[in-house]
C-alpha cells in the first residue's frame, strides 16, 4: 500500500456515518424485535428451544427473498410479552407541539402538549378541524362542531346514523361526512346540509387541500372517486378490487389504502406509485406525512410499523407481538405515535431524528376511562396544530 | 473496538455463528455489535446517505441473520456479510442515480456530512465515481479487502476490480491533493 492509498484509508477510517451509536441502538433494537414478533408465529425446528424466526420481518421490508411461509433463519430472541420495556405509567406530556383528539368510550378527549386533558363531551367520535379551532363531532344521528372546551357551536339531526365527519382545509368551509351509505356535506358554519353521492362504503372521505373543495370518497364496489363538493362534476373515477382501508391526500396525491396495496393517484386519477406488501402480510393501515408513510402491516400475530416512500427501501420502525392501530404524524412531521391495543402502550417515535428508542406509554386506556376497569382501547383521531 | 483487536478477545466469528445456530441470543447480539458500524459506516459511504446507509445496514442484518442457519460454517462470517452490505448499497444508489436521471433534485449534502461526518471535498471526491466504484474503494481500504477477495465477493474477475481501484483512485487523488496530502 502506497502513501496515498494509506492517506485515503485513513480519510475513510475517520469518517463517521452520522449518529453511529443511535443507529446501533436503533438497528438492534429493530432486529430484537422482528426476532421476537415472530416468536410462535412460525414453524420452529426441533430440538431448538424459544426459537424466533426472523425471516418474515426481512421479507416484509420489501427484500423478497423468499415466498412466505419459506424456510427462515431461526435464532433466538427471549419471547416477549406485547409492550415496550420502560414505559412511563402515565402520560405526562406530548413530543413536540400539538394537541391529540382520541376517541374513547367516555368520549372524545383534547390531549394538550403538557398531558392535560379535557373531554370534549357525549359524543361517538370526533376530529379536527383544519386549524385545530374546533373539531367536528358525532353520535348516533347528531353532528355537531365544537370548541376544544366542550362548547358546541352549531348541531344538526339526521335520519339514519352519522360519522367519519371530516373538515376540509385550509379554509374550513366545508365538512363532509357519511350518513348510511350517502356522503354529505355541510358549509363550515351548520348551513346548506346536502347529498353528494350514495352507495359510499364507511371510510372517511378526504378533502383535497387547496381550492375547488373536491372530496374523495370510496363505493362500496372498492371505486374511488374525486368531486367537486360544491359542483358535484367528477374529476376522477377509479375503479378497483378489494375493500378500501382509507383515503388521504398528500403532496397533490391521493393515497389509497387496500390491504393488499397502497396507491398514490395523481390528481386525474392515474396511478402515480404503488408499493405492495410482502407475501403474507396485509396492510392496516397507511399515514402519510410530507412524502413518508407510516404503514402498519399485519402477518399473523404479529405487527409492524413501517415507513414506505416512493424510491426507498421500506424501513422496519417497530415490530412486536399482537396488533397496532394507525399511527399518527404530529403536526411538524417529526414524531409519530404508534398506539399498541396489544400492549395498552402508545409508543412516540421520532424517525427523522433517530431517537434511539420509543418513548412508551403504559395504561393508555385506563387513563381514557378514569374509574372503569377493563375499558377499551381508545382510537387516535388526529394529532393537530401547533396550538 | 471498531477497528481489530476485540475479535479475538471475544472468540471468532465461527464460534459465535456456530452458538447463534445453536441458539444463542447472546452470539447473535454480538455478531451484530462486531459487525454493524463496519457494515453502516460502508453503506454510508457508497450511498452518501446516512439514513439510506442506516436502513441498508439494518436490512443486510436482518437478511444474514436469516439466512443464518443455512450459512456454511466453514466460510467467513464477514465477507459474507459485507458483500450483502454492498450489494445492497451500489443497488441503492444505482436506483438513485436512475431518479436522478429522471428529473429528481440530486440530494443535498446530509446533516452527516455537514457535521464532518465525511469531509467535504472526500465526499465530492467520491460523488465522482460510479456505485461501483465506491463499492471498490471502500472494500479495499476501509474494509481492506484484497483484491482478489473483492473479486469472490462481487463475482467479478479479479482485472476488473483491480482496473475500478485504480480508476477510482486516480479519480480521488486527482480532487483530492489538499485532502489526502
Amino acid at each position: 500500500m502506497n502513501n496515498r492509498e494509506r492517506l485515503l484509508r485513513e480519510a475513510l477510517r475517520a469518517t463517521r456515518a452520522g449518529d453511529e451509536a443511535g443507529a446501533e441502538d436503533r438497528a438492534w433494537r429493530v432486529i430484537a424485535a422482528a426476532g421476537a414478533a415472530e416468536a410462535g408465529a412460525a414453524p420452529r425446528r426441533r430440538g431448538r428451544k424459544r426459537v424466533v424466526q426472523v425471516g418474515l420481518a426481512v421479507a416484509l421490508v420489501a427484500l423478497a427473498v423468499s415466498p412466505a411461509g419459506a424456510s427462515v433463519g431461526h435464532w433466538v430472541v427471549a419471547r416477549i410479552e406485547p409492550g415496550a420495556p420502560h414505559a412511563r405509567p402515565v402520560l405526562s406530556s406530548l413530543p413536540g407541539n400539538g394537541s391529540l383528539l382520541v376517541n374513547s368510550s367516555r368520549g372524545p378527549w383534547v390531549v394538550r402538549p403538557d398531558g392535560a386533558r379535557r373531554l370534549l363531551g357525549d359524543w361517538t367520535e370526533a376530529s379536527w378541524s383544519p386549524h385545530g379551532l374546533f373539531a367536528v363531532v358525532t353520535e348516533g344521528h347528531e353532528l355537531a362542531a365544537v370548541e376544544p372546551d366542550g362548547a358546541v357551536r352549531w348541531a344538526l339531526t339526521r335520519p339514519a346514523a352519522v360519522g367519519m365527519a371530516r373538515w376540509n382545509g385550509p379554509d374550513g368551509y366545508r365538512i363532509a361526512y357519511l350518513e348510511g351509505d350517502r356522503l354529505r356535506v355541510v358549509d363550515g358554519d351548520g348551513t346548506d346540509d346536502r347529498a353528494l353521492a350514495r352507495g359510499v362504503a364507511w371510510v372517511a372521505p378526504a378533502w383535497k387541500p387547496g381550492p375547488g373543495h373536491v372530496v374523495a370518497y370510496a363505493t362500496r364496489g372498492g371505486a374511488v372517486i374525486a368531486a367537486g363538493a360544491d359542483s358535484g362534476r367528477r374529476a376522477f373515477a377509479v375503479a378497483g378490487h378489494g375493500r378500501v382501508v382509507s383515503l388521504q391526500w398528500t403532496g397533490g396525491r391521493l393515497l389509497v389504502t387496500r390491504a393488499d396495496r397502497l396507491q398514490a393517484l395523481d390528481p386525474s386519477g392515474r396511478v402515480a406509485w404503488t408499493w405492495n406488501p410482502p407475501p403474507g402480510s396485509a396492510i392496516g393501515s397507511a399515514t402519510a406525512r410530507r412524502g413518508r408513510v407510516a404503514v402498519v402491516l399485519r402477518h399473523g400475530a404479529a405487527s409492524r410499523l413501517l415507513l414506505v416512500a416512493p424510491g426507498r427501501e421500506a424501513a422496519i420502525l417497530f415490530a412486536g407481538p399482537g396488533r397496532f392501530a394507525p399511527a399518527r404524524w404530529s403536526p411538524d412531521g417529526r414524531w409519530l405515535l404508534a398506539p399498541w391495543p396489544s400492549a395498552d402502550q402508545w409508543l412516540f417515535l421520532s424517525p427523522g431524528t433517530g431517537a434511539a428508542r420509543p418513548h412508551a406509554v403504559a395504561n393508555v386506556a385506563a387513563q381514557f376511562a378514569p374509574g372503569s376497569t377493563g375499558a377499551p382501547f381508545p382510537s387516535v383521531a388526529g394529532w393537530c396544530c401547533s396550538r | 473496538m471498531l477497528w481489530g483487536g476485540g475479535e479475538e478477545a471475544a472468540g471468532s466469528d465461527a464460534a459465535l455463528v456456530r452458538a447463534a445456530q445453536r441458539g444463542s441470543e447472546e452470539a447473535i447480539e454480538a455478531l451484530f455489535r462486531r459487525h454493524w458500524r463496519r457494515a453502516h459506516r460502508a453503506a454510508y459511504l457508497i450511498v452518501r446517505d446516512a439514513d439510506a446507509a442506516e436502513d441498508i445496514a439494518q436490512e443486510a442484518f436482518l437478511a444474514a441473520l436469516r439466512a443464518l442457519d443455512r450459512f456454511d460454517r466453514r466460510r467467513p462470517f464477514r465477507p459474507w456479510l459485507h458483500r450483502i452490505v454492498v450489494n445492497r448499497a451500489i443497488d441503492h444508489a444505482r436506483a438513485r442515480a436512475l431518479r436522478r436521471e429522471v428529473g429528481e433534485a440530486p440530494e443535498e449534502p446530509t446533516a452527516a456530512d455537514a457535521e464532518g461526518g465525511l469531509d467535504p471535498d472526500l465526499a465530492a471526491a467520491l460523488a465522482g465515481l460510479d456505485p461501483e466504484q465506491r463499492a471498490a474503494i471502500v472494500l479495499r481500504y476501509l474494509l481492506e479487502y484484497t483484491p482478489g477477495e473483492i473479486a469472490r465477493m462481487l463475482g467479478l474477475p479479479r482485472g476488473t476490480v483491480n482496473s475500478r481501484l485504480r480508476r477510482g483512485l486516480d479519480r480521488l487523488a486527482a480532487t483530492l491533493e489538499g485532502v489526502l496530502r
